[in-house]
């Protein structure tokens, strides 16, 4: 799982994620405030201190969303994507076969 | 096995209720995740990677058909169709929904079933031999006092938050350990006096994870009788003393080694002289009453067949003979067997079991055996009462379930921990790095030349997929995102009990599978003869050899170890 070197033109931004309370999925912060299962629709924040004072928002909110936190991601012309192994493998679910995928 | 009383039956219903109505206030946003998160914790219930994740206990790793079957359930009913059997005997679901967790625990109450204290810092799942009762070699069924000490354990007020998590574990064989006592909080070894009077051999302040450190023996005989008040002393002087400022600190290894086992003893036998007197103390009808739920089923007479397992070893059928040989341990009753059923297919997840294949394999105990089936700390099931007569009937009906790879004890029988693909606390992947591994080495009769073989991968320091101990040890770490693994070499869980050794820089993900391809080969190199296993080479020629083929030559041109 190849994370570093991105291709030219690729930026680092910061989205807020976290997992919502009752069903535990994985969601990120989009523009409008809502929750969004998919990462291209997250917001990408410039500034990390930017995603973090919007991370202090939603934490009040602790019915709706669990450890929210910021992480750096990849942006390429508008598209926000993963540039960690592990938040490739949250944004795209487990790598293994499961006995019974859905 | 053991049955639950009302009292027992009462406790796990209330626990389940107690639980539902914290999760409603949960939800309802009554009470914060940090208030939640310790409630949820005691009842088994994890945040990972993707989804909560539910652990339930199966005390010693003994659980029946119809426990089986009610898993099977839950696994199609509220998760995702199968479930993940841990390196510690309990079971996983990994897609679980808070808001139906608690229908899981009631339908986990129906059949004597639970998750408490499957997380949390308080005394966990007592672990066994999974051979305990059939085992030809055991001195005594251990079991019994597994359940003993599981009843003590469970809800005891004063252990419900020690400094960190607490395991116990126990084995009954002389010279043998299948159970790593060594590795655990506590080690219980059951053994006899010079005199032949019953009692225990007690292990203290072993552990893997951050600091792998192998037990001491504490006491070389206990009488049996004392078995609870002396652990309850090892726990208060850990309980008062362990660190509570550190969590890599905490663990009881850390306060042993910093006390050093002398001075630890003494504050241990201080205590035990000033509580003994009014602790809980076995009284025989006790003990007997306890071994009566384990006493061995209505067996119907056999004689030998001790002659009848040689020949099917030695079967035409080759594939036969390879399982008889591997997967099948001799018993203690004339006539039976044990028998592994392997959680390490081809192209399967090390450990997962669908609820199709549970739900058969629950049938296959009915029809082979007292109903009764084992979880073994290697990740695999067994099956322990069958009629040798009719291991050929039973293989076949396991190889149309992708249970009967002939590979118990050999190198694909890895042990192997979630990983990153699941866990919240990974640095790398070791699922599909197992898979891979399988695929690589899917070959039977070179497994069987390397003859018996641990290799174990953990995603991360803690250690969950016991890499210090293997073998062959696998280690995730983190390197700037992405996934390096750190190999070692020389561990070992059994009595002679080891800890691997790292030999170098760690590789990346694309070489480490040629990496340990490169270990096996320089040990058929240099092994003296077929008998010679890995572990044994291993000590008589040193690391040495293992490195220079590792890292003296320019193997890894293209993909230099970091
Ligand atoms: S060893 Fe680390 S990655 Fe693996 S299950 Fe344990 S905590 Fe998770």
């Amino acid at each position: 799982m190849a994370t570093n070197g991105q291709p030219p033109g690729t930026t680092t931004v910061h989205v807020v994620t976290g997992n919502l309370t009752c069903a535990g999925t994985i969601v990120y912060l989009s523009a409008d405030g809502s929750w969004q299962t998919a990462l291209e629709r997250a917001r990408a924040f410039e500034r990390e201190d930017e995603a973090k004072a919007e991370l202090a928002r939603v934490r009040v909110d602790e019915a709706e969303i669990t450890e929210p936190y910021v992480f750096a991601a990849a942006s390429r012309d508008g598209r926000v994507g993963p540039s960690s192994a592990r938040e490739i493998l949250r944004a795209a679910g487990p790598s293994t076969r499961l006995r019974r995928p859905d | 096995m053991y049955r639950y009383d009302d009292d027992d039956k009462r406790l796990v219903r209330e626990r389940a209720e107690q639980f539902r109505g914290q999760v409603e206030r949960r939800i309802a946003g009554e009470i914060t995740e940090e208030e939640f998160k310790p409630l949820r914790l005691q009842n088994g219930l994890y945040l990972q990677l993707h989804a909560y994740m539910l652990r339930i206990a199966i005390p010693y790793g003994l659980f029946s058909s119809g426990q089986m079957r009610q898993l099977a359930h839950i696994a199609r009913t509220w998760d995702r169709g199968y479930g993940h059997f841990t390196t510690r005997q309990n079971i996983q679901f990994n897609w679980s929904k808070l808001d139906e967790v608690p229908d899981i625990l009631d339908a986990l109450a129906e059949v004597e079933m639970h998750a408490i204290q499957t997380s949390g810092n308080c005394i966990r799942n007592i672990t066994t031999d999974h051979l305990g009762g059939v085992a030809r070699d055991e001195l005594e069924d251990p079991r019994p006092w597994c359940e003993l000490t599981r009843q003590w354990s469970t809800f005891h007020p004063e252990f419900a938050h020690l400094p960190r998590k607490f395991k116990i574990a126990f084995t009954a064989t002389p010279g043998l350990d299948r159970a790593a006592i060594k590795l655990h909080d506590i080690g219980v070894r059951l053994v006899q006096s010079a005199d032949g009077d019953p009692g225990f051999e007690i292990w203290v302040g072993g552990g893997m994870g951050r600091t792998p450190i192998i037990g001491a023996c504490i006491r070389e005989f206990l009488p049996r009788r004392h078995l609870l008040s002396y652990l309850e002393a090892i726990l208060r002087v850990y309980n008062l003393n362990g660190r509570r400022d550190n969590i890599f600190r905490a663990r009881i290894k850390i306060l042993v080694s910093s006390l050093g086992i002398e001075r630890f003893r003494e504050l241990v036998e201080e205590e035990w002289a000033a509580s003994r007197e009014d602790a809980m103390e076995f009284r025989d009808d006790e003990i007997a009453r306890m071994q009566s739920f384990f006493a061995p089923p209505a067996y119907p007479a056999a004689g030998s067949s001790d002659e009848l397992l040689l020949s099917y070893r030695q079967a035409e059928d080759l594939e036969f003979a390879r399982f008889a040989r591997n997967n099948v341990v001799l018993h203690k009753q004339p006539g039976y067997s044990a028998v592994v059923l392997s959680l390490k297919s081809f192209d399967a997840p090390a450990g997962d079991l669908s609820d199709t294949q549970m739900d058969s394999i629950a049938n296959l105990a009915d029809r082979f055996g007292f109903g009764e089936i084992r979880a073994t700390h290697n990740q695999d099931l067994v099956l322990p009462d069958v009629r040798t007569s009719d291991l050929p009937e039973l293989w076949r009906e396991l190889q149309t379930l992708d249970v009967a790879t002939a590979n118990a004890g050999r190198l694909t029988d890895l042990i192997c921990c979630p990983g990153l693909d699941f866990c919240n606390l990974a640095n790398a992947r070791s699922l599909p790095l197992a898979q891979e591994i399988r695929q690589r080495f899917d070959d039977l009769d070179y497994l069987d030349d390397l003859g018996p073989l641990s290799l174990k991968i953990s995603g991360c320091i803690n250690a969950c997929g016991h890499h210090h101990v293997g073998n062959i040890g696998i280690l995730g770490i983190d390197k700037k995102g992405e996934e390096f693994y750190q190999l070692m070499l020389g561990g070992s869980a059994d009595d002679d009990a080891s800890l691997g050794r790292v030999l170098g820089p760690a590789f990346s993900r694309d070489v480490i599978v040629g990496a340990v391809d490169r270990v096996l080969q320089t040990y058929l190199g240099l092994r003296e003869s077929d008998d010679e296993t890995f572990i044994e080479a291993y000590r008589r020629v040193g690391e040495a050899p293992f490195r220079d083929a590792l890292y003296g030559q320019v193997l890894y041109a293209n993909h230099p170890p970091a």
